[in-house]
């Protein structure tokens, strides 16, 4: 997840800022051509908890951006509310260039299924890392053996999907499932990944949907079943390439959760371009590939006005699929 | 097995290793002792500090800081009564009082001794039954950990002693407070009044802070300035007849803070608390509970560091964080190219020998450290308190800003400072409602997951002879104490008519 | 006898009456949010629960402290004692004077001008950093309240705002706001 050199010249970088105290404050502002450069240390908000795959692209995120803008930038965790809180907060940094968070499919659910004072225009996007999509796993022990198998007993019976939160990724995928096959899954819910898996490993749910980057260590050692990955096309990487995708198994369903970077909202032209700028160097920067590939993830990047187009189309295939 | 511990020690026990294991716990020490940073901050903030490091010679500092910091917490939590972390809450009851008494450097003392036998008992239990104890925890489900809150819930009938309206009262008022904000799986914002910075809860470090810090430092002015407590360095040092006391209570505490430790969650905040309560209905002398009882110190330090331990049983076994510092010490595994899962053990026997076996070693050296130590920390209580209030102030605020670098946060501690002050005044029990603000959302959760599983019936409950079984011993542990007495009552009453007949 | 009603026990009985009213609150307001939602437990339910317990035990203590007061006057050690959570053993008598001779109303005072600094350095953080804003609240907690000489004052505090600054600001790295003065 983390470059080990990068960070230590992160490191080293902020180290050297904090012992000359107040240095900081001078080298900030003087951009050579009068555009905008950072005031002071910059902050990077994560709307969900230390640990899960939120936090890690913003920690990576972070860290890469450190490197190549050499200004310190501060993450911070402003969990609850299935993200509703942290975006909450964010909106309220209006105007400030010296803000950033990282995004991802709950910029989008939560104004659909939520009181929520924003929606994803509220905000400028600077950056889509890539797409991050779920795979269907099981127990080891379980009698599932694919999704299909899956379908067809809740036709007949119960089947208890563990969901981490009412607008996670995993709540979307279930309902897509639902929707393309007519049957229903009973929900509990959940409030992390890692709680996710504890209930699936416990025998307190039968199915889960996950980011594999987050299990690879248990599906490695064969403690958790993967059943089929809700992906167009089966995943390159050599320990997920055995499984099958769902439309494989005949559930016609594919979804990917989005992980990116967003500015708040009435940013100057100047604040947006120099983020995108400092995106893109980090897109070329081996931090950004050791990211996408420890967290089995595909690299689908795009920027500014490409990254709305994006957000666009999302938000339409959510609103049908949550909106009601 | 044993193979493996010569590995563990051999490797944790080079002069680098201990030279890092040395710092992180001196380091670790000082962070535990500035209100708000817990061992899970501090360890968070220092990873990048041992990047440059052996991974084995990593993870061994990164323990030394866990453990001082908790260390440092109950160094606060003794002499002036600010409890580092929710889990040292408890040590505050009888460890402040104890320095009151002029015993400081003892309560010090037998926490380092007590976490150090925990260290020792919940090591080898993790050794020896890691699996196994793994594979029990995954059988505590939503309904289970229902049971668990329940019971964790009713320990406070053992805290309130004769006014036990008001410990259930505040207890409540814990509860409520944590449900101010977004709570996972609704989509409600309750008690927020339209403010942004409350939808996140109102977090209980800042509430601690406040109610401990603040609202002591307030009620000492209202109480007025008593003389520096003068303690004669004899007086400091643990006398034979409280180790000898305060044995079983450190051995009963080290199996409850392990066994609440396996389970993910709030283990070390439950098991502090249980094995309070435990202890109390044990002893002989329940009414020197509270007003400096040492077993009502040895007992709690011991089950926060069993718990502490046993955290790392998930963690190893299932590759599931047991706790909030074991979540970053997860993260920390990836950081050195480590990938954490249930093949650890056998992918990297020297790294997770080593760390088992530095967990040792920092209690070792907290011990060493900390033994001579005691009577000198208690020698700050000779600062006038009139020099020492505006620096506890000062600290504290400061402490609740870095929590999340948020002035909210620091506006928290002021408010709940003055309350903590009104509370004290009027004699109402803070502890209950800490425990209540940190079981509220884990009690939530449970009972919203419950709800799921059953198609809203609470019958199920009552199918999983796990969850009866802590009801029984919750049950007991609230009513037990009153039916033995009433028994004993009557059959003496029955004796006595006897005698008369 | 007749069972008098002490001061203290009639503002411990108006205390529990506040937390019951705001219990009762609570209660409303979770009902507002939704008791029990398709059979199964909505948001309100965990507010409803525990806001009408609190204001059960709450209505509870009014009443138990207001019958037991005399019984209570008489036991009052014991009471005391009982509570766990009361750091003083027995509180003093109100007039006592403490060890530098202040009696119980200068010290209530002074309780309220500390209240005061603290909320009023709050306050200033925004306008003059969170440096400034406390080293003002040292020195001036110092001086004003506990009125000691000025240079021993200021060198105090200087002494325990460079420890706090190293720990945290250099140390943890943590962000400081700073004010007008730029630091």
């Amino acid at each position: 997840m983390f470059n080990r050199k990068l960070q230590l010249t992160g490191l080293l970088a902020t180290g050297a800022l904090a012992l000359s105290a107040c240095g900081s404050a001078s080298q900030a502002g003087e951009a050579a051509d009068g555009s905008f450069e950072p005031t002071g240390d910059v902050t990077m908000t994560v709307p969900f908890g230390a640990g899960g795959g939120s936090d890690l692209s913003g920690r990576a995120i972070a860290s890469g951006l450190e490197e190549i803008t050499g200004v310190n930038i501060n993450t911070v965790n402003r969990e609850g509310g299935s993200g509703a809180v942290g975006y909450s907060q964010f909106l309220a940094e209006q105007g400030n260039g010296n803000h950033l968070l990282a995004t991802e499919t709950a910029m989008l659910a939560l104004p659909i299924t939520q009181d929520v004072e924003f929606t994803y225009e509220s905000f400028t996007p600077i950056m889509k890392l890539g797409d991050d999509y779920t795979v269907v796993t099981v127990a080891p022990d379980s009698p599932f053996e694919s999704c299909s198998d899956v379908v067809e007993a809740a036709k007949d019976g119960r089947v208890i999907a563990a969901v981490s939160g009412a607008t996670s990724l995993d709540e979307i995928v279930f309902t897509l499932i639902e929707q393309e096959t007519g049957v229903e899954f009973d929900r509990v819910p959940f409030e992390s990944g890692s709680e996710v898996v504890t209930g699936l490993l416990g025998g307190q749910v039968d199915v889960i949907s996950v980011n594999p980057g987050e299990v690879l260590g248990q599906l490695e050692a064969g403690s958790l079943k993967p059943l089929c990955a809700v992906a167009e096309e089966r995943y390159e990487y050599e320990a997920l390439a055995d499984i099958p995708t769902a439309a494989e198994q005949g559930i016609d369903v594919a979804f990917a959760q989005f992980r990116g970077l967003i500015a708040p909202g009435g940013i100057s032209e100047e604040a947006k371009q120099y983020w995108i700028d400092a995106a893109k160097e980090f897109e070329k920067s081996e931090a950004y590939t050791t990211y996408i590939e420890e967290n089995l993830m595909q690299a689908n990047a795009s920027y500014g006005d490409d990254f709305v187009t994006y957000l666009e189309g999302n938000n339409a295939d959510l609103t049908a699929v949550l909106g009601e | 097995m044993w193979e493996n511990l010569m590995l563990g020690f051999s490797t944790a026990l080079t002069v680098e290793n201990l030279l890092w294991c040395f710092v992180g716990v001196l380091v670790g020490t000082v962070i535990g002792l500035m209100p708000g940073l817990g061992s899970t901050t501090g360890v968070a903030i220092l990873i990048p500090l041992t990047l440059g490091m052996e991974p084995v010679t990593a993870l061994i500092m990164l323990a030394g800081i866990y453990y001082g910091a908790q260390y440092g917490g109950t160094i606060t939590s003794v002499l002036i009564s600010t409890p580092g972390e929710a889990a040292s809450v408890v040590t505050t009851l009888d460890g402040y009082q104890m320095a009151r008494n002029g015993r400081a450097g003892a309560a010090l003392a037998i926490a380092a001794i007590g976490s150090f036998i925990a260290a020792i008992i919940s090591l080898a239990l993790l050794m020896a039954l890691a699996p196994p104890f793994a594979q029990f925890a995954l059988n505590f489900g939503p309904v289970e950990n229902l049971a668990i809150m329940i019971l964790g819930l009713i320990t406070v009938v053992s805290f309130a002693g004769g006014s036990m309206r008001k410990g259930l009262m505040m207890a409540a008022a814990g509860l409520l407070i944590s449900t101010v904000g977004v709570a996972s799986g609704f989509s409600d914002a309750r008690f927020t009044f339209g403010n942004v910075n409350l939808l996140g809860g109102i977090p209980f470090v800042e509430v601690m802070i406040g109610l401990f810090a603040l609202g002591e430092v307030l009620h000492q002015i209202r109480v007025g300035a008593a003389a520096p407590i003068k303690a004669r360095f004899k007086d400091m040092v643990i006398s034979r007849k409280e180790l000898t006391k305060s044995g079983p209570s450190i051995i009963r505490g080290s199996f409850i803070g392990f066994l609440l430790g396996c389970l993910p969650g709030a283990g070390s905040t439950l098991a502090s608390f249980m094995s309070y309560g435990i202890e109390k209905r044990l002893s002989k002398n329940k009414e020197n509970f509270g007003k400096g009882a040492i077993e009502g110190v040895a007992s709690p330090e011991s089950a926060n560091n069993a718990a502490a331990n046993a955290n790392f049983v998930p963690t190893l076994a299932l590759g599931i964080p047991g706790g909030g510092t074991t979540a970053v010490l997860l993260g920390a595994f990836t950081i050195y190219g480590l990938q954490p899962g249930p093949l650890l053990f056998e992918q990297q026997p020297t790294l997770v020998w080593g760390l088992l076996v530095s967990f040792f070693i920092g209690n070792v050296m907290l011990l060493v450290l900390n033994l001579p130590l005691a009577p000198v920390f208690a020698q700050m209580l000779r600062i006038p308190y009139a020099y020492l209030y505006p620096i506890i102030v000062l600290t504290s605020l400061i402490g609740a800003y870095s929590v999340s670098n948020n002035m909210f946060s620091v506006w928290l501690v002021v408010i709940f400072g003055i309350i903590g002050f009104f509370m004290k005044e009027l004699d109402l029990p803070i502890a209950p409602l800490v425990l209540g603000l940190v079981l509220g959302p884990l009690f939530e959760k449970s009972l919203v997951q419950t709800s799921a599983l059953g198609q809203g019936n609470f019958g199920i409950l009552f199918q999983s002879p796990i969850a009866v079984s802590i009801l029984i011993f919750a049950l007991l542990l609230a009513v037990g104490p009153t039916i033995i007495g009433g028994i004993r009552r009557s059959q003496r009453n029955k004796s006595k008519g006897l005698t008369h007949v | 006898m007749t069972s008098t009603i002490t001061g203290a026990n009639l503002r411990k009985a108006v205390a529990s009456l506040i937390i019951a009213f705001i219990g009762v609150a609570a209660v409303i307001g979770g009902f507002g949010y939704g008791f029990i939602e398709d059979g199964r437990i909505a948001a309100g339910f965990l507010p409803v629960l525990v806001g009408g317990a609190m204001a059960l035990f709450a209505l509870l203590d009014v009443v138990g402290s207001l019958r037991n007061s005399e019984k209570e006057s008489t036991l009052l050690e014991t009471v005391h004692i009982e509570a766990a959570e009361t750091l003083e053993p027995v509180a003093e008598p109100e007039s006592d004077l403490d060890i530098y001779g202040r009696s119980g109303k200068q010290r209530d005072r002074m309780l309220l001008m500390v209240i005061g600094i603290i909320l009023a350095t709050v306050l200033l953080v925004p306008v003059l950093g969170f440096v400034v804003a406390f080293a003002l609240m040292l020195v001036v907690i110092a001086v004003v309240v506990e009125r000691r000489r000025l240079l021993p004052s200021i060198l105090v505090s200087a002494i325990a705002l460079a420890a706090a600054y190293g720990i945290f600001v250099l140390f943890l790295r943590v962000p400081l706001p700073t004010g007008i003065l730029g630091i």
